[in-house]
């Protein structure tokens, strides 16, 4: 990256002139900086590590061997963002919208389902398989569309009002069926839904690894089923509930943005981290460089998590006591591991290489899932793991690697390990290479460099909270931490877009857009002209 | 002419009694399917308290009753003394400083804070499922921070709730035992906390019919004939809905009745007639455990750990066993260090159940039923458990006989879940079933 | 400091170190129970105890009221957090009040905050808040000890009782200044409090010497033990409100009976330009709006209940939360809890059957009333930039 070093602090300096100041630059901090920017704020980004883009960064996992960081798919990208933001113009373009997925099961079975989850039950072969299919997806994905507004990140106090405002609305205008169903699936677990929908087979086997996957939750425990919900009602490339590949990977919605930010004239400061934020009377002054300096303005918005957004940089005595003990989320148990693998050789035959090109996925029987949760959970590594892979070098030729092949991977659930030694560490590859094995026989064999990413791993390197990049807890706790976070304590001129702002995780940027806009808002109000 | 009824209150319990009761005598139609086998188990355990409401509605000071408090709760870990609460808070703080436990300011202020988390709230209704209006009801609830902070407090983990408030392991132990064991839940779990504010209930407390008299059971069930609930002493074959406002319960006799609501006062009850699976959120009520009810039989009554006989004793080593005992109870196995609660009846005998058994065992790839060498095993485990906090127990026992319940058993009665509603509670069952089936009546759902 | 609502279930009221010599002194011997402690209400009679603290000096036990000592580098800092008391600016020997208010600035409590010494402050509340005092300690230097059960407390208050204390040979530290010190080699803590317009002094200290103490003070000093009830009548007078009894803490409370300073007519207690307290910005916010007011009244009547229901216009406003017969102005004086719109000064009381009808009320002042509108007029005066 090409941001330019804080060369020129010292301590005692203090810095005027500036309207707001970003701290961070994760995906949500650098869409908060270009919105403020674009509006002609005197903007200011600050990171404390030397690149940008949170735990979403390029990385050489092998001589020559680029790979990603933190994400490897796009699940749900505000369209909103990409359209303001005008991130098409500044390079972000999907190698694939709308990517296939095959199932791998423990008995060999395989099953394609098209991208498109509405139609993808036209591929069932027997009709009562298509029927449960059909109406379990259709209802699910018109549930999770009406409960859109709920997961959209609060952008400030008075927005709690809004949000049940806009819910208000669509619940008259929602059939009596949606609200029961609401009622019946608001504490529900996956396996609950699941098991009153679906006969036992490959359906109801790849549902509860997918909705397990991406809800992170445990299928048999209380508000799993939400969690799910929440990634059907996510929109990426104008669809709902798709999976999309950019070309360049992840990584690439983070150059996009950091082009957006350069375009909309805001200053990026990398190795500057931020010691504490200055409160004088209830509203934000301005930051303490941890240097010594201090740039002073009128707007901060934090895109760190929320326990050092708070907790360190404001400090308890300036916080409401209710506030600081919602922020104290329960320690997360679980957590995904991430593993990049390169691979010696090439696929030969048509058939594998069109499955290069898709989502493959490891679905572990349900019981297994079920048990692996469960050790997960207790802290000890599963024995079996979902596995969620993809071939970026056939979705992007620009990351194909000659002779050879990488394979990017995300397994859930692992304990979450705060130092995991080596040991442990090599047990995880090991399960994640045995699913992988379910996949493509043989494939171990062709392993060359196997890089594993954990949550600590990712820490070390962007200096969070390891317990960020933790899984999420239930829905009703996100709920929660997103409404008391946003709040940001009701100290003026402070807005919060960190992880805890958003419900669900992946790239959305709704959170660093709802945070800028509320600034700006604020900012007008005020009498501010940009 | 098939007989039409507003509700059909599926169950053989004192809640299940006492709900069809308070209904009828406010205008229901009302018609009560019992189980077949001879009832025995309703005599000597000790049940949920009967709030003086219900008291006064059902006219009970015309019989002979007489109920007691149960005099504490009592922990036994594995090592130190029990910890012991009582129903006064003086007694509690001289019993919790007896047990080197100094937290009785924070323990006063946790059971007011349950109170004010458990009160009024969205998972409450939601897990009732007598509220149809879900979206409505989920749009309040975002749009109000306090009480979105509170519902998610519930949907957490009731260690995370614990270990927010207390710091002495040995009272958390003890509060988490109490709360979670009777529902066979883990307290690591998602909406684990809920059974805190359950427990923390007024109602929760357990009475005991005091000397010889007439049972609570055979009570309420006077008061049932008496006020005109049809009662039907036969299994019930299947249900149907042809979609209108009224379900068909189809007798083993073909006997047909006709209702609009099928009500089940306690989540066990709903186990049992196979409708488990119609509790909305079952995983918060604890489902996929059995529970195994065993009375010893001994020669001398046995002397009461922390001297006091009408006490509720649980066993556990550590908090984390209930975690871990859930965890293999739904992965198929039996625990390795069962959580077990006991009461000592006033005839001597030894009443013991543990919540934490498998429902369907997983062996060698395959699931399997209970078989009489199950049943055997939990006998073992569960006097093991006993003989562990009780010395000298193993030489005085006469007889024991072992009830598995919540065990996987044949077809599903329930085929829909449509018009069934679950009351949650375990702790205050009586009175939970009583105003969830008033607030029925009043038009809410 | 101000005793808090009776226990509604008083399940057998531990003794408090005082307990048998306030029994002994005890002719009327009713009692009740206050967080859990025995508190005699009536001594000898209501009108005598009240005569005594008017013209002399009463003694009473303040054992039931919580208190907490607060240690460490952050202990002003915590303090100025948990309640509104400015901690931060007392000077060893001072003393402050304030209330406790949760995030959305509802009163939960009344507050005293005393600094001894340079490393200790004392921190005492009507009722007691172990959860509330370790939540906020969370990310700072600061411990607080809740030393209620270790200490026996007593109040002597009226005109005459730093004469009483002097003739106990128990030195009376300043007019306002806190101390701790040795008094006959019992080391105590002697600090001035108010109560309303009586000025009198609190002695803390170890439990074991209670009686001595008390013992002295009986002997030597002319004091006149006083008990709940007499206290009630000059706590109405005084216009202080009773927790429980005439606001619900926030934190129990269902929204609609939710107080903020300002509708209690604490506003003077809670000034928003002071520092960082707790549920600051929420008050803030809600700051202006006013849906309910409490008030004191004098009612023209020997007989009024709380619970009786306020009229303004005709119109039924609100109710009385709590009152007693006032021997000094020979008329009930009463809170009543009312909507906040209304501004009269005229009301009426609805008095039950057999009488059935209505007798007038008038807002009285009081010396809380009179301090609360010193600060209005203040407030009113200064433009505050800052808000």
């Amino acid at each position: 990256m090409t941001a330019k070093p804080e060369a020129t602090q010292s301590a005692g300096r203090i810095e005027g002139g500036i309207d707001a100041i970003v701290i961070g630059a994760s995906a949500d901090g650098l869409a908060a900086a270009a919105y403020l920017g674009k509006a002609g704020l005197r903007t200011l980004l600050l990171e404390e590590s030397a690149e940008i883009g949170g735990p979403v960064r390029a990385r050489d996992i092998a001589p020559g061997v680029a790979g990603v960081d933190g994400e490897h798919l796009v699940r749900i990208l505000d369209p909103d963002v990409i359209n303001e933001l005008e991130l098409y113009r500044h390079g972000v373009n999907y190698a694939a919208r709308r990517l296939d997925s095959v199932y791998y099961f423990d008995d060999g079975e395989t099953l394609h389902l098209d991208g498109d989850l509405q139609h993808a039950a036209d591929l069932m072969l027997d009709d009562d398989t298509r029927d449960q299919f059909g109406t379990f997806m259709r209802e699910a994905l018109e549930l999770a569309a009406f409960l859109r507004p709920t997961f959209a990140p609060l952008r400030s106090t008075e927005d709690a009002q809004s949000t049940k405002q806009a819910l208000d609305k669509s619940v008259r205008q929602a059939s009596p069926e949606i609200s029961a169903l609401i009622a019946r699936y608001a504490l529900a677990s996956i396996e609950d839904v699941l098991n009153a929908s679906f006969d036992d087979g490959p359906i109801k086997t790849l549902l509860t690894s997918e909705a397990a996957f991406l809800s992170g939750a445990a299928p048999h425990e209380a508000f799993s089923f939400m969690g799910f919900l929440r990634c059907l009602a996510g929109e990426t490339a104008g669809l709902q509930g798709a999976v999309a590949y950019p070309d360049g990977g992840v990584v690439s919605i983070i150059n996009s943005l950091r082009r957006a930010v350069q375009a909309a004239k805001v200053e990026i400061r990398a190795a500057a981290p931020v010691k504490s934020i200055l409160i004088e009377w209830d509203r934000a002054a301005g930051v303490v460089l941890q240097g010594g300096g201090q740039v002073r303005a009128p707007i901060i918005v934090n895109a760190l998590d929320a326990s050092r957004a708070y907790l360190d940089m404001i400090g308890p005595d300036a916080l409401d006591i209710e506030f600081q003990r919602m922020l104290t989320a329960p320690q997360s148990h679980l957590a995904s591991a991430r593993l990049q693998i390169t691979l010696r050789g090439v696929a030969k035959d048509e058939a594998t290489k069109e499955n290069l090109r898709r989502r493959l996925v490891f679905s572990p029987p349900p019981n297994d899932v079920r048990r692996a949760f469960i050790d997960a959970r207790a802290g000890r590594i599963p024995e079996s793991a979902i596995v969620e892979a993809i071939f970026p070098g056939a979705l992007d030729t620009d990351a194909a690697v000659d002779g050879g092949q990488i394979l990017s991977i995300v397994a859930h659930p692992f304990p979450f390990d705060q130092a995991p030694d080596a040991r442990r560490r090599n047990e995880i590859s090991t399960v994640i290479l045995a699913a992988l094995e379910k996949i493509a026989p043989g494939i171990s064999e062709q392993v060359d460099v196997i890089d594993l990413r954990l949550p600590c791993d990712l820490a070390k390197v962007t200096g969070a909270n390891i317990a960020a990049y933790a899984a999420k807890p239930t829905i009703m706790q996100q709920w929660a931490l997103a409404g008391t976070a946003v709040s940001a304590s009701d100290i003026g001129g402070v807005y919060f877009c960190g992880p805890e702002a958003q419900i669900g995780s992946g790239i959305s940027c709704t959170a660093g857009k709802n945070a800028a806009k509320a600034a700006l808002r604020e900012f007008k109000k005020e009498g501010g002209a940009p | 002419m098939t007989a039409h009824f507003d509700f059909l209150i599926i169950g053989d319990d004192e809640a299940s009694l006492c709900a069809a009761a308070c209904a009828q005598k406010a205008g229901a139609k009302v018609a009560m399917v019992r189980s077949s086998k001879s009832n025995k188990k309703q005599s000597a355990r000790a049940l949920s308290s009967v709030p003086n409401f219900i008291w006064r509605r059902l006219d009970l000071q015309e019989f002979d009753l007489t109920l007691d408090k149960v005099s504490a709760r009592v922990t036994l870990l594995e090592s130190g003394d029990p910890v012991v609460t009582l129903v006064g808070g003086r007694d509690t703080k001289a019993a919790l400083a007896n047990a080197g436990v100094d937290e009785y300011a924070l323990w006063e202020d946790f059971v007011d804070e349950t109170a004010v988390l458990a009160d009024g709230g969205f998972i409450n209704s939601a897990l009732s499922g007598a509220s149809k209006d879900g979206a409505a009801s989920l749009a309040n609830l975002l749009g109000d921070r306090t009480a979105l902070s509170r519902a998610s407090l519930l949907a957490g983990s009731c260690r995370a709730l614990l270990d927010d408030c207390f710091e002495d392991n040995r009272l958390k132990d003890h509060i988490a035992a109490h709360a979670l064991a009777p529902s066979g839940l883990g307290g690591a779990e998602p909406g684990s906390a809920f059974a805190l504010t359950d427990y923390f209930d007024d109602d929760a407390w357990r009475m005991r019919v005091a000397g010889e008299g007439k049972s609570l059971y055979e009570i309420l069930t006077a008061v049932c004939e008496r006020s005109g609930v049809k009662i039907f002493t036969k299994p019930l074959g299947r249900m149907s809905s042809d979609g209108g406002k009224y379900k068909t319960a189809v007798f083993d006799d073909d006997e047909k009745l006709k209702t609009r609501v099928v009500f089940f006062a306690t989540p066990d009850a709903a186990v049992e007639a196979g409708a488990g699976h119609c509790a909305p959120g079952a995983s918060i009520r604890g489902a996929g455990t059995a529970t195994a009810a065993m009375r010893l039989k001994l020669s001398e009554k046995i002397d009461a750990p922390a001297h006091d006989e009408d006490a509720i004793f649980q066993i556990i080593d550590d908090g984390d066993d209930l975690q871990d005992a859930r965890d293999a109870a739904i992965s198929g196995r039996p625990p390795e260090r069962l959580p077990v609660e006991f009461e000592i009846a006033k005839n001597g005998d030894i009443l013991a159940r543990s919540a934490y058994f498998p429902s369907v065992f997983y062996a060698d790839n395959e699931w399997r039923g209970w078989t009489s060498q199950d049943r055997q095993a939990a006998a073992m485990q569960i006097r093991e458990r006993l003989t562990s906090r009780l010395p000298g127990l193993a030489n005085l026992i006469l007889k024991a006989t072992i009830d598995i319940t919540g065990a996987v058993s044949g077809d599903a009665v329930f085929p829909d879940c449509a018009g069934v509603v679950v009351q949650p509670s375990r702790h205050s069952a009586i009175s939970a079933a009583v105003r969830l089936i008033d607030r029925m009546m009043a038009g809410d759902g | 400091m101000i005793f808090p609502a009776a226990d509604i279930i008083a399940d057998a009221p531990r003794p408090t170190p005082l307990f048998s010599a306030a029994a002994s002194a005890s002719n009327a011997n009713i009692w009740t129970s206050i967080n859990g402690w025995s508190a005699s209400r009536v001594m000898t009679s209501i009108e005598s105890e009240y005569e005594a603290a008017k013209a002399g000096a009463v003694i009473a036990d303040l054992g039931p009221i919580a208190r907490y000592a607060v240690r460490g580098s952050d202990a002003p800092a915590f303090l100025a957090r948990v309640t509104t008391a400015p901690a931060q600016r007392l000077d060893p020997g001072d003393s402050a009040r304030g209330l406790v208010l949760d995030d959305r600035g509802g009163v939960i409590d009344l507050a005293e905050v005393s600094r001894l010494s340079s490393d200790l402050f004392l921190l005492t509340t009507p009722t007691a808040h172990a959860r509330r005092l370790k939540m906020a300690a969370r990310g700072m230097d600061a411990i607080a000890d809740d030393i209620t059960e270790q200490v026996a407390v007593l109040g002597i208050f009226g005109p005459e009782a730093s004469e009483a204390l002097s003739a106990a040979g128990l030195k009376m530290p300043g007019d306002i200044v806190a101390a701790s010190g040795m008094v006959r080699g019992v080391e105590t803590a002697a600090r001035p409090i108010q109560f309303g317009a009586l000025p009198g002094v609190e002695l803390i200290f170890p439990k074991e010497e209670a009686l001595t103490v008390w013992g002295r003070l009986l002997r030597r000093g002319k004091v006149t033990p006083i008990g709940l009830d007499a206290l009630e009548v000059l706590r109405l007078e005084s216009g202080a409100p009773r927790p429980g009894v005439d606001f619900i803490a926030a934190d129990r409370a269902r929204p609609g009976a939710v107080r903020t300073p300002f509708e209690l007519g604490l506003a003077h207690l809670a000034p928003l330009d002071r520092g960082g307290f707790n549920g600051r910005r929420g008050l803030r916010r809600r700051a202006l709006e006013s849906k309910r007011r409490l008030i004191t009244l004098s009612i023209d009547d020997d007989a009024s209940m709380p619970g009786a229901a306020v009229f303004a216009q005709g119109k039924s406003v609100g109710r009385i939360t709590s009152c007693a017969w006032s021997p000094a102005i020979r008329r009930v004086v009463a809170f009543a809890d009312i909507s906040g719109d209304c501004a009269d000064t005229n009301y009426e009381i609805a008095i039950p059957a057999p009488a059935d009808g209505r007798v007038t009320a008038r807002v009285f002042e009081t010396a809380e009333s009179a301090l609360a509108l010193d600060f209005r007029r203040s407030q009113n005066a200064a433009t505050d930039f800052r808000l």
